[in-house]
């Protein structure tokens, strides 16, 4: 027949069986020795660190044959129908399956009856978080003064959704999560009774893995058995379990903070062939980029920092001489993009879109040195110079122009990148913006390092500017929209800009001689305004995508803004709301 | 495949398998019934998973094979076709099925037969026979404490157990709060390669029990691994077990029980119905107080008002108060046939044992309610 | 379905095949890896074998009776949790009808399957439902959840499963597996593979939605767009439905523009022509990468075309959708130059 997991094989029959837990068993004992046992209590603490089993050892020692005692038998008949679920006075509710007010009606008739065989009813209530706050409701007349042959057992992974009416009335005991080496140990004496061959560093590995859950740990021991035939090393640990290569990571890591895509897109390959999830590659992502902002910010990080020593070494190698700053701008931009994977048909796509992204992210400064700048322009004193060309290697198209020499060891140059986040740039919100606020997150800063630098578009208006300062304003108003042999196109929002254009069509052409060294056209499109109806149309499309945000959204945001917390925030630090973005909407 | 057979006969047939055809499309095929020739029998049978039936009908088969096809439809049609005709049904081409009957002609398309998820083979063997009326006795004692809550699906059903050695066969039924056990004179069944009996879920049981009422022929029954299987006469019904295990049903039978009083069953059952009217909706809850020689039955509705019934009995044992659920008590007791009606009880927060006051080996139990 | 006709996937099938020689199939498996992999034809495969009367080896056999019923879907000890048609999730009434169907005893009297695909379609109310079922299943009951999203399952899931991890389908084998696919045009084998990204399911849907001939006209106006004639784009866009197709035809083509900007980032960031979805517009595609802050744009477009995707995911109408990204592509986000409030400041890079 099936082969039983040994997560379930190896389920704690006894409370002396229950690892980590001492705290509460101790208590638990303690109570039934004493005769002073709650008439509800709740059993709370992570997934797979001995709840269930708990609240079943519990239900035995109340309605052992031998009790109720602190050590039930596990061999008589009320003992053995417990653990297998069919004792007719202990029921165990799915409070997941059972959540509404209907199933604690009947709960709270049922209680009324004596029980049929045991010394008790017993009704344990797993994942009790789920039930509906009329059940929770329902259930507190219940608790507040239940029968004396009536014992419940709440369990739950989730004990911050129970409502304080709740916590009130039970005896709480929380679990805690068990220590890596408590599991290790463990999972070498389960091994060897199960005649699993597994090494020492392999089944730390198991127990780094699983979190302080015994569960996981056991399904991951599991897992390695049908992997490897029985016999496991720590080197197949990783491979066995497609967990994401430590090591990629870490490289992807650096090369994004090198800010060098094209290594990057080595690091992809990679990732990709392996299958990763781009959800975890990120997530791990972002932890690297947390410790490494701790790395950078603190003076003894190591005490921080959970990491290998070998770790360490190459964490620090990688951030030598990076900025706080450009490690924050990092973990936005992948935090961002963790909500974009998760809504996106293809997750891995936008993972590599964001490292890619990061990767082309120019190192920022820190604001002190920008407020020392902003001084220095005060005192009439030339700003930096304008960046170095671009190196990022193999940039195909020559890249965007922008500069990142920030490597390991190498001195960061410095490089005037004018403020931290584009954000800064946006208009505060009102009330009145909430409903109209939906492209803040597209509203963009303007791209002046690559007009004034190397751009043709730069060049000629560093050009206009020093010959012809009219043309040069009027064409302020302009944006490039595309040069080719024979013209230059510039689009203006405003048609009277482009009119102007076209008076000083001469003089910008020979001004454009002079800069290209070839006859051009400086003409004005109107392209997005073309009169017709288009942008009538564009500007409907946008309007119906925006009130597709739901009313509760629009409620969430102004609540959000009337918030006393918020206005506090607002008054005492003096800033201003910019955005406001709805989760889990 | 081809088969004559008589429009009755069909008729016959396709009625018995309607209540059982599946009604939800979870599987389409499941919509269609079985056929299949051979021999000088049609077998027709029809499953919803849960549980399936194939009878067996005489025909003339000219050529064996088998087919399925809508069986709703083949319903419609058999009764709409001329009285005493004989109806000519045969397979062609692409599973589809010919059904003439004079000079009337169907063409209807069916399913192959290889994808019909049927009933398991061999079944008919090794069963055992049984009366009919011992079979629907103990059901109707038994049936009405099948526990309705589906979380507690070990007791959604009734459990089957035999002891070989005395020749019996015991139904047991509780839903945490009553239980009833029956327990039958019935040779040769034997449970004991299961590890204890089986539970048999009460969808299943109503199958069984609707057999049962048609006629008093007797019936042979066996458990197999996962199902249990009833035949009667040319009908096999099959329906499957609940995999679970009962609990422990002896320890909810009261041991020692220090008193017992007999009463007149018809107007105990007339009081309890009569108090009942005022006790509160949902628990149904009613007051028996003993001593004094007297029976007293009163239920109290904050919002209603009160009843109170006073029976002379004769009981001389400790005065004693206790709740129960009047619809428990009813089931219970209006299961019984006899004249009498034991009760027995032990204290206040002791279950109340019931049987008829000459068979013992019918007997519920009561749990108390704290009113 | 067997596992010898799944294209790349020797470790995960490895791992099913010992579990079931050695004995030790569990109760409960998690299969993920990217859509379109062969994820759920493994469990199929896997299935099968479970159930077959007389397995070859690990393979089901494909003749027996019940291998006849799995073929036919009319297995009686097969369950298997989808999306219904017309809706987003696996509704939890469907769970607990499984769920009771499974406290009965299996028809076989051995081993019965439950496939819920995709796992991630469960709510969270469903997950949380599922926890007791899937930690303690009767006996010789397996568990096969398949999902692309493991991320959207609860960490309380996700423990009690057997992982079996799936990766993309190497390029070869893909490229075999499309040739000799009788509606797949040979000629646009290449392509396919490129678009697909490892993904068969990918690069089958795309051949089926007729997106190939869609994607040079949207390539046309997109680009028109892009330097401001937003013109042909929005006319084209209203030539798309509001229907089920059009939806299903509007989010394809706007897969193949997010690939578009991730080629175009990639050639921006020195990427290799292997690396590329389109790589039969690798020359056009370099052009636009070339021009001065292409990476920048590139992902400004592709960020602005997963909310595309998002919105007729949230049923605006796909054609206002795809209007409305147009017009922003080519406004002022889609191009380098002033923002409206002229400012200075660079959002990033």
């Amino acid at each position: 027949m099936s082969y039983t997991v040994l997560a379930r094989k190896w389920r704690p029959r006894r409370f002396s069986e229950v690892l980590g837990q001492d705290h509460v068993t101790r208590s638990l004992k303690n109570a039934i020795a004493s005769g002073r046992i709650a008439h509800a209590i709740l059993l709370t603490g992570p997934r797979g660190v001995g709840k269930t089993s708990i609240a079943r050892i519990f239900a035995k020692s109340l309605c052992c044959e031998r009790g109720p005692t602190a050590d039930p038998c596990d061999e008589c008949r009320p003992c053995r129908e417990i653990a297998e679920g069919s004792a007719i006075d202990v029921q165990e509710i799915d409070g997941a399956s059972n959540r509404g007010v209907e199933n604690v009606r009947e709960l709270r008739e049922s209680v009324k009856y004596t029980p049929a065989s045991l010394r008790f009813k017993v009704y344990i209530i797993d994942e009790v978080h789920m039930l509906t706050t009329e059940a929770f409701n329902a259930l507190l007349k219940t608790l507040e003064e239940p029968p004396d042959h009536v014992k419940f057992i709440f369990a739950t992974t989730d004990v911050h959704k129970l409502p304080a009416t709740i916590l009130s009335r039970v005896q709480r005991y929380d679990l805690s999560r068990i220590h890596t080496r408590d599991i290790a140990a463990k999972l070498a004496e389960i091994s060897a009774s199960e005649k699993i061959e597994a090494d020492g560093p392999a089944l730390a590995a198991v127990a780094r893995q699983s979190e302080g859950c015994m569960r996981d740990a056991l399904t991951i021991l599991d897992q390695l058995v049908a992997y490897t035939d029985g016999k496991i090393h720590e080197s197949e640990v990783r491979e066995a379990l497609g967990l994401i290569d430590r090591n990629l990571v870490l490289d992807l890591a650096r090369t994004v903070i090198a800010a060098d895509p094209r290594a990057c897109l080595e690091g992809l390959r990679q990732l990709d062939a392996q299958g990763a999830d781009a959800r975890r590659t990120v997530r791990e992502l972002l932890g690297l980029l947390r410790d490494l902002v701790v790395l950078v910010t603190l003076e003894a990080p190591e005490k921080v920092i959970d990491a290998p020593e070998a770790e360490l070494e190459r964490m620090r190698a990688m951030v030598g001489g990076v900025q706080p700053e450009t490690l924050h701008a990092l973990f936005d931009l992948f935090l961002q993009s963790d909500q974009e994977i998760e809504l996106a048909s293809q997750p891995f796509l936008v993972f590599e879109m964001a490292v890619l992204k990061a990767a082309h992210l120019r190192p920022l400064l820190p604001i002190s040195e920008l407020l020392s700048r902003f001084a220095d322009l005060e005192k009439g004193l030339p700003a930096s110079p304008p960046p170095a060309p671009a190196r990022a290697p193999g940039n195909v198209g020559g890249g965007s122009g922008k500069v990142k020499s920030v490597g390991p060891g190498a001195p960061r140059p410095s490089t005037p990148a004018p403020t931290r986040k584009a954000s800064d740039t946006v208009p505060p919100i009102s009330d009145e913006d909430i409903s109209d606020n939906d492209d803040l997150d597209h509203a963009l800063p303007e791209e002046a390092q690559e007009e004034h630098a190397s751009s043709p578009w730069g060049r000629y208006l560093a050009h206009v500017g020093a010959r012809a300062p009219l043309l040069a304003s009027i064409l302020a108003h302009g944006r490039f929209a595309g040069m080719d042999d024979t013209t230059l196109r510039v689009h203006f929002r405003v048609g009277l800009h482009g009119d102007m254009l076209g008076d000083k069509a001469a003089l910008a052409a020979e001004l454009a001689k002079e800069c290209f060294g070839r006859q051009l056209k400086v003409i004005a499109v109107s392209a997005p305004a073309e009169g017709e109806v288009t942008p009538k149309k564009a500007v409907e499309a946008r309007r119906e995508v925006r009130e597709r945000e739901s009313d509760r959204e629009r409620a969430l945001k102004k609540e959000a803004l009337e918030h006393e917390a918020i206005k506090q925030a607002k008054r005492i630090l003096g800033g201003e709301i910019k955005e406001i973005k709805t989760f889990g909407a | 495949m081809e088969f004559r057979i008589t429009r009755s006969e069909l008729l016959r047939a396709l009625t018995r398998i309607q209540a059982i055809v599946e009604k939800r499309n979870t599987m389409p095929i499941l919509a269609n019934a079985l056929i299949e020739a051979e021999g000088d029998k049609v077998f027709i049978s029809a499953t919803d998973l849960d549980v399936g039936i194939r009878g067996a009908y005489g025909a003339t088969v000219v050529g064996k094979g088998s087919i399925t096809v809508s069986a709703r439809k083949l319903y419609e049609i058999t009764r709409e076709l001329p009285e005493d005709e004989t109806v000519t049904f045969r397979t062609e081409e692409n599973d589809r099925v010919g059904i003439s009957c004079g000079k009337i002609d169907y063409k209807l398309v069916g399913l192959p037969p290889e994808e019909y998820p049927g009933l398991p083979k061999g079944e008919e063997k090794n069963l055992v026979e049984v009366q009919a009326s011992t079979l629907r006795d103990m059901i109707s004692k038994t049936l009405y404490a099948v526990s309705t809550d589906e979380t507690r699906y070990n007791l959604n059903g009734l459990y089957v157990e035999t002891d070989a050695e005395k020749g019996v066969m015991k139904l047991v039924a509780t839903d945490g709060h009553r239980l009833a056990l029956v327990t039958r004179k019935v040779e040769g069944v034997d449970l004991t390669k299961f590890d204890q009996g089986v539970v048999v879920p009460k969808k299943g049981i109503l199958e069984v029990k609707r057999l049962l009422e048609e006629d008093d022929e007797p019936v042979k029954i066996g458990f197999r691994k996962g199902h249990a299987v009833v035949k009667k006469k040319d009908v096999l019904l099959v329906t499957r077990l609940i995999d679970a295990a009962f609990p422990d049903y002896n320890q909810v039978l009261p041991k020692e029980l220090k008193f017992t009083l007999k009463v007149e069953r018809e107007p105990l059952l007339a009081s309890l119905r009569r108090v009942s009217v005022l006790s509160s909706d949902k628990s149904r809850s009613l007051r028996m107080e003993l001593g004094g020689g007297r029976l007293v039955i009163s239920s109290t509705n904050p919002d209603v008002g009160e009843a109170r019934e006073e029976i002379a009995v004769d009981y001389d044992g400790d005065a004693l108060s206790i709740g129960f659920n009047a619809r428990y008590l009813l089931d219970a007791i209006g299961a019984f046939d006899e004249k009498d009606v034991h009760l027995s009880f032990n204290d206040e927060l002791s279950p109340m044992k019931l049987h008829p006051a000459a068979d013992e080996d019918a007997v519920a139990v009561v749990m108390p309610m704290r009113i | 379905m067997r596992f010898s006709d799944i294209l790349g996937q020797e470790r995960p099938l490895e791992i099913l095949r010992r579990a079931t020689r050695a004995g030790r199939v569990a109760h409960a498996y998690l299969f993920q890896g990217p859509g379109g992999v062969g994820k759920r034809r493994a469990a199929d495969a896997f299935a099968a074998a479970l159930l077959c009367d007389d397995p070859a080896g690990e393979e089901a056999c494909g003749s027996c009776a019940s291998c006849v019923r799995f073929g036919a879907g009319t297995h009686p000890d097969l369950h298997v949790l989808e999306i219904p048609e017309g809706k987003s999730r696996i509704p939890i009434d469907r769970f607990h009808a499984i769920e009771a169907e499974l406290q009965l005893a299996s028809h076989g009297g051995r081993q019965r399957v439950a496939i819920v695909d995709p796992a991630d379609a469960l709510s969270f109310d469903a997950q949380h439902a599922f926890l007791k079922t899937l930690e303690e299943p009767g006996a010789g009951t397996v568990f096969i959840l398949v999902t692309a999203r493991p991320s959207a399952l609860v960490g309380t899931i996700l423990s009690r499963c057997q992982s079996v991890g799936f990766g993309p389908i190497p390029d070869a084998p893909l490229r075999r597996a499309l040739a000799a696919r009788a509606d797949i045009d040979p000629k646009q084998v290449d392509l396919l593979a490129g678009i697909a990204r490892g993904s068969l399911g990918r690069a089958l849907a795309l051949g089926k939605a007729g997106a190939l001939p869609d994607r040079d006209a949207l390539f046309e106006v997109e680009g028109a767009a892009q330097s401001g004639v937003l013109g042909p784009a929005l006319a084209w866009a209203e030539g798309v439905r509001g229907t089920e197709e059009g939806r299903a035809r509007a989010l394809a083509v706007l897969d193949l523009l997010l690939l578009k900007a991730h080629d175009v980032m990639v050639l921006a960031s020195g990427g290799l022509e292997s690396d590329l979805a389109h790589r039969d517009r690798v020359r056009a595609m370099q052009d636009e990468a070339r021009v001065p802050g292409a990476a920048d744009r590139a992902a400004r477009a592709f960020t602005r075309i997963l909310r595309a995707q998002q919105d007729i995911r949230r049923n605006v109408t796909p054609a206002l959708a795809l209007q409305g990204l147009f017009a922003d592509l080519a406004g002022p986000e889609g191009r380098p130059g002033r923002n409206a409030g002229g400012a200075v400041a660079r959002r990033e890079a």
